[in-house]
C-alpha cells in the first residue's frame, strides 16, 4: 500500500515538473538504446521469423494478431535486446526491452505517438519490470502497478515485456 | 372521493377546487414529461454503457461501412500524396497511411521514397524506415534506418536480388534476406523507383479502402450520445432533455413530499 502511495506521489510530482518533456515523441534513438544495452559494443542485428508455435505463443500473450512476420533483435552471450511495437489505443508505442538470464534487465519507451498515456516512459513505471521473469502462467512473476489515465499504454508495455521474455527464451533454447 | 377533493375540502379553503385542479395538472405534466423522456433515457443509458466499455468491445477498432453515413460525415478521401509501383505492386501514401496494392497495411509515414519488388519480398521506402512485405502483401517487418543513415532515404532501387537505397549521396545495399544494409560503392542499380499516379481502378480501390477505415463505431456512438450527430441542433436537444430530467426529478420530489405530508 505504502509502495502504491509513494508511486502515486512520485507520479503527481513528475507531472508537476514534466512540462513539454512529458509529451509524445521520440525519446530515445535506436542506436542510443542499443549502446546502453550493450556498453561493450553493439552486436550485429539478427532476425527471427515468428511463425508456427512461436507465433501462436506470441499472439496468445498479446491477445491479438501479431502484425510482423519477422522481428529484429541483438544478442551477445550475456543478453538480448528487442525493439517491438505495440498499439496502446490507436497508434504503436516503440518499446525496447533487454533480457539477461531469462529476466528483464531494462525496459525503455523509445517512441510514443499518442496524445495520452505517455507517462509510461518514466523510470518510476519502467523500473518495475527490472528482474521480472515469466511465471508458469505466462504472466510476469510480479505485480506491475498501473498509472491512472494510461491504462492502455501500461497494458501495451506489459504485453511487450512478456513477449520479449518469451522470444529471448526461444532464441536461447535454439542457441 | 379522490385525494385532491379530500385535500381541498380539508383545507376549508374557497380556492380548494383550484388547488386540486392545479395538482392534477402538475401530476399530469409530470407523467407526460416522464413518458416523453423514456426513449431518451434508454438511448442515453445504452450509448453510455457502450462507451464505458468501448475498449473491451473494441469500438475504436470497428469501422462503419454504410456509405450514406460516411457521406453524411463528409468523409472525403485525401489525394494520394505519393505513389510508386514496381512489378505489379503499388505503394501509395494517402493521408499519412501506407497502402500496398489498395490495402491499408497499418503503417504510418510522412514520405514515400520508392518501392522495389524482389520476388518473394517487396520493400517500400519511407524517409527513415523501410517496410518489407511478402509477395502476397503480408507485412514482414519495418526496419528503422534513421540511426544508420547520414540522411533520409532519397531513392529506392534494386540490383539483382538486392535492394539499393540512396541517402545523402551514398548507396546502401541490402543482404539477400533484406535484413541488413551496408554502404557500397561497387554497385550500379538496374532500376530506380520513380513516382507515378495510380490509374482509375487503383484510385477507386484506394478510396474504398480509405473510407472503410475512416469512421469508427466509437466516434458515431460519441456523437449519438452527445447529440452532435444532428449537427448544432443535437447538443441543444440533449440540453433540453437534461433540463426536463431535472424538472422531472424536482417535480417527483415535490409530489413525493406532498404525499408523505398527507400520510
Amino acid at each position: 500500500m505504502l509502495h502504491r502511495i509513494a508511486l502515486s506521489l512520485l507520479f503527481v510530482t513528475g507531472l508537476a515538473f514534466a512540462g513539454p518533456a512529458g509529451e509524445a515523441g521520440r525519446y530515445v534513438e535506436t542506436d542510443e538504446y542499443l549502446r546502453s544495452a550493450f556498453p561493450a559494443g553493439v552486436p550485429t542485428a539478427k532476425t527471427l521469423w515468428v511463425k508456427g508455435d512461436l507465433r501462436a505463443d506470441v499472439e496468445r500473450l498479446l491477445g491479438h494478431r501479431f502484425a510482423a512476420l519477422r522481428v529484429r533483435y541483438w544478442s551477445d552471450e550475456a543478453r538480448s535486446a528487442w525493439i517491438l511495437d505495440e498499439v496502446g489505443k490507436e497508434l504503436p508505442i516503440t518499446i525496447g526491452v533487454s533480457v539477461a538470464d531469462g529476466a528483464i534487465a531494462d525496459v525503455r519507451v523509445l517512441e510514443f505517438r499518442e496524445s495520452r498515456g505517455w507517462e509510461v516512459r518514466y523510470p518510476f513505471f519502467t523500473d518495475q519490470f527490472v528482474d521480472a521473469r515469466l511465471g508458469p502462467d505466462e504472466h510476469l512473476d510480479r505485480r506491475i502497478d498501473g498509472i491512472t489515465g494510461a491504462t492502455m499504454s501500461v497494458g501495451a508495455v506489459t504485453r511487450i515485456a512478456r513477449v520479449a521474455l518469451l522470444l529471448h527464451e526461444h532464441v536461447a533454447n535454439d542457441e | 372521493m379522490n385525494t385532491s377533493q379530500m385535500t381541498s375540502n380539508g383545507n376549508g379553503n374557497g380556492n380548494g377546487n383550484g388547488n386540486g385542479r392545479g395538482r392534477r395538472w402538475f401530476r399530469r405534466g409530470h407523467r407526460w414529461v416522464g413518458l416523453s423522456l423514456v426513449v431518451f433515457v434508454v438511448y442515453l443509458s445504452l450509448s453510455g454503457i457502450a462507451l464505458n466499455h468501448s475498449g473491451d468491445l473494441e469500438l475504436d477498432r470497428r469501422y462503419i461501412g454504410w456509405s450514406w453515413l460516411l457521406d453524411a460525415y463528409g468523409l472525403e478521401v485525401p489525394e494520394a500524396s505519393m505513389s510508386f509501383s514496381d512489378a505489379g505492386h503499388r505503394a501509395t501514401l494517402l493521408g499519412g497511411r501506407l497502402f500496398l496494392d489498395g490495402r491499408d497495411v497499418g503503417q504510418r509515414e510522412t514520405t514515400l521514397t520508392g518501392i522495389a519488388a524482389l520476388g518473394p519480398v517487396t520493400l517500400v521506402g519511407g524517409e527513415q524506415d523501410v517496410y518489407l512485405f511478402t509477395s502476397e502483401g503480408e507485412f514482414i517487418e519495418a526496419i528503422e534506418l534513421g540511426s544508420m543513415l547520414t540522411g533520409p532515404v532519397e531513392q529506392v532501387g534494386r540490383a539483382g536480388d538486392r535492394v539499393i537505397l540512396r541517402s545523402a549521396g551514398k548507396l546502401y545495399q541490402s543482404d539477400p534476406d533484406v535484413a541488413a544494409f551496408e554502404v557500397t560503392d561497387e554497385v550500379t542499380a538496374e532500376y530506380w523507383s520513380a513516382g507515378t499516379p495510380p490509374d482509375a481502378e487503383e484510385t477507386a480501390a484506394l478510396e474504398a479502402a480509405w473510407r472503410g477505415q475512416g469512421l469508427t463505431v466509437e466516434r458515431v456512438l460519441l456523437d449519438l450520445h452527445s447529440g452532435r450527430i444532428l449537427s448544432k441542433t443535437g447538443p441543444v436537444l440533449m440540453d433540453l432533455v437534461a433540463v426536463f430530467l431535472i424538472v422531472l426529478s424536482v417535480s417527483g420530489l415535490i409530489m413525493s413530499n406532498v404525499r408523505n405530508r398527507r400520510k
